[in-house]
């Protein structure tokens, strides 16, 4: 093997490696979890399969997305989608700290954690800009392999 | 039937393989070589600036075009042939620290996720903003927010109408006019001194800036 084949090797790896790292970059990544707000469907230092292909208007109800902290920018958290623009909220009654019936505003999603009294979610902070959420949880791959993205929510809070 | 069709296209393959071995023996195996290396390295070069072009666009600097007149007399001001174009720092998008009072910046808007708007950063987070026209007289900017504002408030669609924005919606800050030509200048930072009231837990550092020149009013 000659020094120009060893360079165009060389060339061709780095190359693949990058557009890799580009293509993963924008369309799906492995991330790991921590803290209580998603429990029992996600438990602290699980793995998951995040995609961030889903245009914005494509979110639906009951997704498990990855958003930006709307109180913190360098936190990311992750919440189920339990209300779109336009729907109509009421509080439980178990974590309120209001009372009346809020719509989501235009542009905004509700969030809330599946873990209800440990969870900092809209219920603090209010609906949050569709802007801020930037991916979808498609599986669970560690401790063992379980399909998220379509899972039917509990519909008595909206 | 299909066993006929199946022949002949079997005898097609066929007949184009002799084809392609004839010309491959034709030319010199040295040559054929060193073309198909040449052939699946342009392929890689091409692969491999379109990423470093994406990658550079989403996470180190870019360029957008500036349409409308909220941010008048700053950009796009009366009377120039066509649209701005600025440079875009991607900084910001890593690092929110390091967004300062006074700049532009470019953020996704909370009403219309899709649709991404150039506005002046105001106030960040703890100060206290004497708003024009918003449903409080005067806003203190909460946690993880900020305060933005064309220069032309007439005609800006900005934080006086939704009121405060969430940093992670920001991604990116304008740092220079590159076109038009004439035009080519970098962005100064401007603060309307009389109406923010800083975080009384930080430095002071915008005293020395220009205040704000107003578009129509």
């Amino acid at each position: 093997m000659n020094t120009s084949k060893i360079w165009q090797r060389m060339f061709h790896t780095l190359g693949a490696a990058f557009i890799g790292y580009t293509v993963l970059d924008s369309s799906i990544q492995i991330s790991v979890f921590s803290g209580p707000s998603m429990e029992p469907t996600i438990q602290e230092n699980d793995i998951g399969l995040v995609e961030k292909l889903t245009p914005y208007k494509k979110f639906q109800r009951g997704d498990i997305v990855i958003a930006t902290s709307p109180d913190n920018p360098s936190i990311q958290i992750c919440k189920r989608i339990l209300a779109l623009e336009g729907d109509r909220i009421t509080s439980d009654g178990s974590y309120a700290l209001w009372r009346e019936k809020r719509v989501v505003p235009r542009g905004h999603v509700w969030l809330e954690g599946d873990n209800k009294d440990n969870s900092t979610d809209s219920r603090q902070f209010g609906a949050i800009p569709l802007g801020l959420v930037h991916c979808r949880l498609l599986a669970k791959i560690s401790p063992k392999v379980e399909w998220l993205a379509t899972s039917n929510i509990p519909v008595d809070s909206s | 039937m299909f066993n006929f069709h199946w022949n002949t296209f079997l005898h097609l393959t066929r007949k184009i393989h002799i084809h392609i071995g004839r010309r491959c023996q034709s030319t010199r195996s040295n040559e054929t070589i060193s073309n198909s290396a040449s052939w699946s390295t342009m392929l890689m070069t091409a692969g491999f600036t379109c990423c470093f072009v994406s990658i550079l666009d989403d996470k180190v600097v870019t360029y957008t075009m500036v349409s409308g007149s909220s941010m008048q007399p700053c950009l796009n001001p009366i009377g120039s042939k066509c649209n701005d174009r600025v440079l875009i720092d991607r900084s910001p998008k890593r690092n929110f620290k390091k967004l300062k009072r006074g700049e532009l910046v470019i953020y996704r808007t909370t009403r219309n996720p899709d649709e991404v708007n150039i506005k002046r950063l105001v106030a960040l987070e703890g100060d206290t903003v004497t708003t024009l026209g918003y449903k409080n007289r005067s806003v203190l900017v909460p946690t993880g927010h900020c305060w933005v504002e064309g220069d032309n408030h007439r005609f800006s669609d900005d934080s006086n109408v939704v009121g405060p924005v969430p940093l992670g919606l920001i991604s990116g800050r304008a740092t220079h006019i590159i076109y038009p030509p004439s035009r080519w200048e970098s962005i100064c930072r401007r603060f309307p001194h009389s109406r923010v009231k800083l975080n009384p837990c930080e430095e002071d550092t915008v005293s020395h800036l220009p205040d704000v020149i107003c578009g129509i009013s």
